[in-house]
């Protein structure tokens, strides 16, 4: 072989290996993936594998109901859900509407350790980012893959929709309820934007609670799901500005009278909505509010689960309170037919489920 | 003392004309005239607390001058004997497994308040070793304790989500639910026992002295103990029984008034509960007007009086010419 051949014979090596490195660089990705099976980024950004999709899910922490009503979202839930914490809010248990199999599944009681979780074998355990101290670091400790999730304001129910989605292996399924809840939003920004900012109506948004025969008015906090929504459908929360604390802040009922808002929305977690607001309508310093003479107070809708919570119902709750301060820009949006189709759509709820199961657990000011 | 008193009867009638309504800060006369809302919050939410902030802070100085006294000790306050976790626990109780009615939280607090002190009474009679008032600190400080634990197992036991938030707020203290039924609740036996309170405050120089001086006095330490210290926790407890636990005001306010006025109670004893009412009708009017958010009271009345303790105990007393 001349000096010539034998050079071409050795560029012709060289381009074989680049060609093969160039290759494997682009297989190598998929290569780990498979050999680590799905990975997910959860609401602290943490990226967490597993080597196949999870058929056994226990959620556990605070907040749990709007992280196990998002999970069932998806139809893979009742099969893979092996696990919960007791949920004590809400008017009844909305986990037997949804799971076939709910009587299987194990309750555990509130505030579970790490060492009984890890007793039921979980392939992930799903709960609140800020539950990470107090019990998602003994899981991690333990082996147990934890993913943490928010559903606290509409950006990060896109996000962690994704992570279930994602870790379902169901990401069609995530898109359709993004969608969904996109179409919705979108819906009241583009009826409302043509109310002139000091046109839109100055709103309270109240929690009532009751104990020990003394009742509370307590306001949220300007970063949670109730002071977005009232910002998305057009109107001007007073509370906004307001240093509160990370939770509720109780605020009396002079300063209540203080600010004279045009709309008052009363909701109640423990106290049945339509009592309280009969309640405030006979008592004569509140109807001295003007927003109360003007028939202005309304009371946040409820069913198994109140809509004004981070739950997945927040998009009721954001169409109707779009449609109590522009009636007229709402007229011709039927409310409960979008009652249905949520539950239809989201649930899988037909209409013998819908009128057995939730028509009857309606409360609040609907039509 | 005279000018207290007046500063105390303005303080009270500024207060109903400070609030949220209809902005931060005074009311003016024109307005209430112009506003029925306005004359409504003074007459249905304002005079009310009001009222029971005076008596919350004559009480708690009153019965911690009683207190301190007869404990000789300037550490000890009205919750002392076991009475302020005792109505804790008992409003817990009632928060927690006996329904929603503020008559049966009332009345668990006061119940277990004067069990607090019961106990503590019996258990100072079996320990066996010690005077009479060595015995009494030691049992009260033990019920206190058990009452505290029974207090946390209450929180632990609690929803986090509804009753625990509520427990927590009673246990901050604070007037923001004060109407005209607690006002009609407490003043049968707050007014009766303060009436005691001032009527025997002379018999507490008295009891300050040893049993053997005591007796040889024509006085019955016992007996008069009793009366005085009846007195003192009928008064405390009712009122914890309302406000939640407001701390600091028992301890603090006696000192400020032996400061003032000495330790002569004939004349301190009124000037705690002037100087309480006063300090009390202030801190409240800074928990429901500082902020839009209503501050639990025992918080400002823990810092507030804790900085001005300081203040007062670190200056000086003025040296008077004889």
């Amino acid at each position: 072989m001349s000096h010539i051949e034998k050079k071409g014979a050795h560029m012709k090596n060289i381009r074989t290996v680049y060609k093969i490195m160039v290759l494997v660089l682009f297989l190598l990705p998929g290569m780990a993936s498979s050999l680590c099976g799905l990975e997910v980024t959860d609401a602290l950004g943490r990226e967490v594998s597993f080597e196949q999709q999870p058929q056994r899910i226990v959620i556990a922490g605070r907040g749990l109901l709007i992280v196990a009503d998002a999970l069932y979202l998806f139809p893979e839930a009742p099969s893979v859900v092996v696990a919960f914490e007791k949920i004590t809010l809400g008017k009844g248990n909305f986990l037997t509407v949804v799971d076939p199999h709910y009587a299987m599944k194990t309750v555990l009681p509130i505030d579970v350790g790490a060492e009984r979780i890890a007793s039921l074998r979980p392939d992930v355990v799903l709960m609140k980012s800020y539950m990470q101290r107090k019990l998602g670091s003994s899981l991690e400790l333990l082996g147990i893959p934890v993913l943490y999730l928010d559903f606290e304001t509409p950006d990060q129910y896109e996000r962690d929709i994704r992570a279930l989605g994602h870790l379902l292996e169901n990401d069609e399924r995530s898109e359709e309820i993004i969608a969904f809840y996109r179409g919705r939003i979108r819906r009241v920004r583009e009826r409302v934007k043509s109310v002139a900012e000091q046109e839109k109506p100055r709103v309270l948004f109240l929690y009532y609670s009751e104990r020990g025969g003394s009742r509370a008015f307590n306001i949220p906090p300007a970063d949670w799901m109730q002071t977005i929504v009232v910002e998305i459908a057009g109107g001007i929360p007073v509370w906004k500005d307001i240093k509160t604390g990370q939770g509720w802040t109780r605020v009396s009922f002079e300063q209540i009278a203080a600010w004279d808002v045009d709309h008052i929305f009363v909701t109640s977690y423990f106290t049945d909505i339509d009592e309280v607001k009969d309640r405030l309508l006979e008592d004569p310093l509140w109807t001295s509010l003007r927003a109360v003479r003007e028939d202005q107070i309304h009371a946040f809708p409820t069913d198994y689960y109140n809509w004004d919570l981070p739950d997945p119902r927040w998009i009721l709750g954001l169409t109707w309170l779009a449609s109590r301060l522009h009636p007229e820009e709402f007229s011709d949006v039927d409310l409960m037919a979008e009652v249905r189709t949520f539950f239809r759509e989201l649930y899988f709820l037909d209409e013998a489920g819908y009128n057995r199961y939730i028509k009857n657990m309606l409360h609040g000011d609907l039509p | 003392m005279i000018l207290l008193t007046l500063g105390l009867v303005v303080v009270c009638a500024l207060s109903l004309f400070l609030g949220r309504y209809p902005s931060a800060g005074f009311v003016s006369p024109t307005a209430l005239r112009e506003d029925e809302l306005a004359r409504n919050l003074i007459v249905n939410l304002r005079l009310p607390r009001l009222l029971i902030s005076l008596l919350l802070g004559m009480s708690l100085g009153a019965a911690g001058q009683v207190f301190q006294m007869l404990f000789a000790n300037p550490l000890v306050e009205p919750g002392f004997l076991g009475v302020s976790q005792g109505a804790a626990f008992g409003a817990g109780l009632a928060v927690l497994y006996l329904g929603n009615s503020a008559w049966v939280v009332q009345a668990m607090a006061a119940l277990c308040a004067f069990c607090g002190l019961l106990l503590s009474y019996v258990l100072a009679h079996r320990i066996r070793f010690g005077g009479w008032i060595l015995r009494l600190v030691l049992a009260g400080i033990s019920v206190s304790a058990l009452f505290t634990a029974g207090v946390g197992v209450l929180k632990y036991v609690a929803d986090p989500l509804h009753e625990l938030p509520e427990l927590t707020f009673w246990l901050l203290g604070g007037l923001w639910n004060v109407s005209w039924r607690h006002v009609y609740s407490t003043l049968p036996v707050v007014v009766p026992s303060l009436i005691i309170l001032c009527s025997l405050r002379w018999r507490l120089n008295v009891l300050t002295l040893s049993d053997e001086v005591i007796h040889s006095l024509g006085v019955s330490p016992g007996r008069e103990r009793a009366v005085l210290l009846g007195a003192a926790v009928a008064a405390t407890a009712v009122m914890i029984s309302v406000s939640g636990l407001v701390g600091w005001i028992g301890l603090i306010v006696p000192h400020l008034a032996r400061r003032f006025f000495g330790v002569d109670t004939r004349i301190s004893l009124p000037g705690s509960m002037v100087i309480g009412g006063l300090f009390t009708v202030i801190c409240d009017d800074i928990a429901r007007t500082a902020m839009a958010g209503e501050i639990p009271l025992g918080i400002l009345t823990s810092m507030l009086g804790a900085a001005f303790f300081l203040l007062l105990m670190s200056t000086r007393r003025r040296a008077t010419v004889q």
